[in-house]
């Protein structure tokens, strides 16, 4: 179990951590997910012991790692950009962690060649052990640099962005294929990405930073439905934004009247309402159209769909490719949307949940 | 200085000159070279043979060229370890590290270059000469240090000084940190990570410093010319015997010592170009 | 100096955790120090001893004065010419492909690892009266070996590969589809070279030749031997010092020393402000 406590680091004047505090359970799979910026890095360099936090700490299993060096920490570290040994062979890189141990706890010459076989097929790699990095593609490199990492059988594996380096194709392949290693390996490990989809996919659990905060810390799928502010709203998919007043809870937004009954009590108020492109609904041929369709892209069974307001703003919105046929949309022609549901911020962060109130006025 | 890795000449590109300006510019640029690189060269050799080989090697084999020799090889052997071993360390704390006044040291590191070389003589003879800082010092205690040897070295030190660091730093700046730091994360000490990742990485870099400071080392004649004394067979080095045997006419002499020097050079240059050849593709790497 | 690098290495040891940064940044700045600062300090404070009156009669004289001149005046020429002939040496080896290339482009660092005395000496032999090409210029009334034209000679040969070196990388980087695009928009192809390849080119050209005048400046082996070193005509100011050093002169040799050393950092200044461009122009 790694416990990170109230860490904070600043680099000159740019703070890249603020007072971050984060559990992470044995065995998880965990991804650190933000904006460039956001500190996500610098939090996984701090556990690694590849930065000194300027306060806080780190504790691996309850005992604090303050003063623990790098080298004696048994954290698996996997680079962006690889950082293999250029005038090595693949198998020397691998067994590079075990051959720099003294003596008395370096394995036999023998073992440690059993080792990098073993690995080799783990990664899928056999028969590449004396071939250079250079002669390798990228996601064979970022293979090597995985079971380099796993040589020294860390307690806890670090990647950083560890298929930003990668083709679209190579990105998802290997993607699968680390999310099956963890399963059958069950080794703590944490990584750092800036796509959500990439994070959704992989992670046991997510944490989404932001300037050097941790913003919400949860399932992909507790994170997707509940986003705890704009900014993980925004950043978690895609999400139409409307800046509107309610008066006791009410607002209008997309030529609809909506209520969040918690806001009820409240006076008048600039708020953000957000609606996911799935929680529209759309009509043709309805006497109340509200928008015009600019454009459609079919991908797959899902349609997205591009409308314009009456008032000139654009939304974006997703239905079923059948839906989409029955209506026969095309460009131009008039249309009525009306959401199902939204989410309303208000500017201190506060959040409620608003529904059509039903009587459509125009 | 900086490294030629010479890549594939595009000869056929579209977008070149008309094929007569082409052989002109190439013309042009073979005969000032010709003129101001292979003539000289070409000098040395004939000048030396002038009067045959006999002649050749009798005037290597005298009593007094031999100890200039000597005294080159030994100077060479002081000067160029010391630099060696100052232009890896500041190389790894230049190259590897980030702190205020780093390209004011870099700057630093550099002025030898920049220094004439009979100044280089000179700020030793002014600390060290008899009416020097600590000269009179030194002598009460019977230590001489110009007109000796212990002065041959130190002006040849500081000529020498910045070869070795000034090829290291940019290809250690280039390489970055993340291959040490990997290395750390796996648990290597710090001169492990050194001597297994770092010192590999610019292996040849280094090579070829060592080349240069020691022709530079082996041939310096102004800085060496000052502290000298130029006493025959004891604080001669090759470049001063040349000066010497030129002088008293005896030019068969200094061409043939010439000659030696000359081809340390050529060697030099041979050996950096051949191990630029065979390393083109790990260069190139490293340069990635 | 080791609290500095102590103190340095307190603030500077936290971006990272490779090992070593102190004691090489302590061992790198006394040895630097020892071997470099110290002894160059030695410069001026024998200068500041001597008094302004006496410094300004020593090292600004006739005699002195006229050395300058041709040490500065020799400099600047041959650095002017080793940029012209430089950039072409660079081209020609960059662009063009004919049998040798590879010899040739290994030769360009001669000067940098032939002893100077050789090359004064070989220099010399060849432009001496009977020399190779001596005897055909005094066809022509031209003297070259104890002249100043000689000094200018072995400056141009001793600071040649300074700016090939320099310009060389530059032109290699260069991508040919700027080129291509000028050509593409109607250039002419000196339009091109002038408009687009040149202004590429300029701060490396630049700091190639600035280098190889701070070179020449200071050079003596190479060019005692061809200069004659006849006073007040082809007599360089490195041998100045050394003549007034041979006669026990030390303060006179010191404030020829001092005036030449201070030309030394101007142009390392200069180089380094070069450099600074140079990186802000093409983004590191």
């Amino acid at each position: 179990m790694i416990e990170v406590r109230n860490l904070s680091k600043t680099f000159g004047s740019f703070s890249a951590l603020k007072d971050v505090s984060l559990s992470i359970e044995p065995g998880e799979l965990v991804a650190l997910l933000g904006p460039s910026g956001s500190g996500k890095t610098t939090l996984l360099r701090i556990i690694a012991g590849l930065e000194c936090p300027d306060a806080g700490e780190v504790a691996f299993e309850g005992t604090s790692a303050t003063n623990l060096a790098v080298r004696d920490r048994q954290v698996g570290f996997v680079f962006q950009h690889f950082a293999l040994f250029r005038h090595m062979t693949v198998a020397d890189n691998i067994s590079f962690g075990l051959r720099v141990r003294e003596r008395a706890l370096r394995p036999s010459k023998a073992e440690i060649r059993e080792r990098v076989e073993h690995l080799l097929s783990m990664v899928q790699l056999k028969g590449l052990e004396s071939r250079y990095p250079s002669q390798l593609s990228g996601g064979q490199r970022q293979r090597v640099a995985l079971a380099r990492a796993l040589a020294v059988e860390p307690r806890v594996l670090l990647l950083d962005e560890p298929f930003g380096a990668l083709d679209a194709q190579v990105r998802k392949d290997l993607r699968r294929w680390l999310r099956h290693l963890h399963d059958d390996l069950g080794i703590t490990s944490v990584f750092v990405t800036h796509d959500q989809e990439e994070a959704m996919e992989v992670a046991d659990r997510v944490v989404v930073m932001d300037h050097g905060r941790i913003e919400q810390v949860g399932s992909p799928r507790d994170i997707y439905d509940h986003p705890v502010s704009p900014f993980v709203y925004r950043f978690l998919g895609n999400v139409n934004g409307f800046p509107c007043r309610s008066n006791g809870g009410r607002i209008h937004v997309v030529g609809t009247e909506m209520i969040a009954p918690d806001f009820a009590g409240h006076g008048e108020r600039d708020v953000t309402a957000f609606i996911r492109p799935h929680d529209f609904d759309i009509e043709a041929g309805s006497e109340q159209a509200n928008a015009t369709l600019r454009h459609a892209v079919v991908l797959g069974p899902q349609v997205r769909i591009e409308v314009n307001l009456a008032d000139g703003q654009i939304v974006e919105a997703e239905l079923a490719r059948d839906v989409f046929d029955r209506l026969s949309l095309h460009p131009r022609q008039k249309i009525r949307v009306v959401p199902r549901r939204a989410q309303i911020f208000l500017d201190d962060g506060t959040q409620a949940r608003a529904q059509p109130t039903g009587n459509g006025s125009g | 200085m900086s490294k030629n890795t010479s890549m594939p000449t595009h000869s056929r590109r579209p977008v070149s000159e008309p094929a007569l300006i082409r052989w002109a510019l190439c013309l042009l640029t073979l005969a000032f070279l010709g003129l101001f690189l292979f003539m000289p060269l070409a000098a040395v050799l004939a000048e030396a043979f002038r009067k045959g080989t006999e002649a050749y090697f009798s005037a290597l084999a005298t009593r007094e060229t031999l100890a200039a020799i000597r005294l080159t090889l030994l100077t060479a052997a002081i000067a160029v370890p010391m630099n060696l071993v100052f232009g890896i360390t500041a190389a790894w704390s230049v190259a590897k590290f980030d702190f205020p006044g780093r390209s004011l040291l870099m700057t630093l590191i550099d002025l030898p270059f920049s220094v004439s070389p009979v100044i280089s003589g000179l700020i030793y003879v002014l600390i060290f000469g008899l009416q020097g800082w600590v000269g009179p010092i030194l002598a009460d205690h019977g230590v001489r240090v110009i007109f000796a040897v212990p002065g041959i070295v130190l002006a040849t030190i500081f000529v020498t000084f910045p070869f070795i660091a000034r090829e290291l730093i940019p290809l250690m700046e280039a390489q970055g940190r993340e291959e040490e730091e990997a290395a750390t994360v796996l648990g290597a000490s710090g001169w492990r990570t050194f001597f297994m990742v770092t010192l590999p990485n610019v292996k040849w870099g280094l090579v070829y410093g060592v080349l240069l400071c020691n022709a530079r080392a082996m041939g310096e004649f102004g800085a060496v010319s000052v502290v000298s004394g130029h006493i025959r067979g004891l604080t001669n080095t090759m470049p001063l015997h040349v000066e010497i045997l030129y002088n008293e006419y005896d030019f068969v002499g200094a061409f043939a010592v010439a000659s030696l020097l000359a081809l340390l050079a050529l060697l030099t240059l041979a050996v950096k170009t051949f191990l630029e050849w065979v390393h083109r593709d790990e260069i190139a790497a490293a340069l990635r | 100096m080791s609290a500095l690098s102590a103190l340095v290495g307190t603030r500077a040891a936290r971006h990272t955790v490779l090992p070593g940064f102190g004691p090489s940044l302590g061992f790198t700045i006394v040895y630097l120090g020892l071997v470099v600062l110290i002894p160059l300090s030695a410069v001026f404070f024998k200068t500041a001893g001597m008094g302004w009156s006496a410094f300004v009669e020593t090292a600004f004289h006739g005699r002195v004065l006229a050395a300058y001149r041709l040490s500065f005046g020799g400099a600047l020429l041959a650095a002017l010419l080793n940029a012209v002939f430089g950039l072409l040496v660079a081209w020609v080896l960059v662009r063009y492909e004919f049998p040798g290339r590879k010899l040739v482009d290994a030769m360009v660092d001669l000067p940098f690892a032939l002893p100077t005395a050789v090359a004064g000496i070989a220099l010399t032999a060849i432009y001496a009266q009977n020399g190779w090409l001596g005897s055909v210029l005094a066809q022509w009334g031209i003297k070259v070996a104890y002249t100043p034209l000689g000094v200018i000679v072995a400056m141009v040969f001793i600071s040649l590969p300074f700016v090939v070196r320099t310009v060389e990388p530059v032109l290699q980087d260069l991508e040919t589809d700027v080129e291509e695009a000028a050509i593409s928009l109607g250039a002419g192809r000196v339009q091109t070279f002038v408009m687009v390849i040149l202004p590429a080119l300029l701060p490396a050209l630049l700091t190639g030749t600035a280098l190889a005048f701070a070179r020449a400046v200071g050079e003596y082996g190479s060019v005692i031997f061809i200069a004659g070193n006849l006073p007040g005509v082809s007599e360089i100011a490195p041998l100045l010092i050394i003549t007034k050093l041979e006669q026990y002169d030390y303060a006179g040799a010191t404030a020829i020393g001092t005036v030449m050393l201070l030309v030394s950092f101007v142009m390392l200044l200069a180089i380094n402000l070069l450099q600074r461009w140079r990186k802000s122009r093409m983004g590191g």
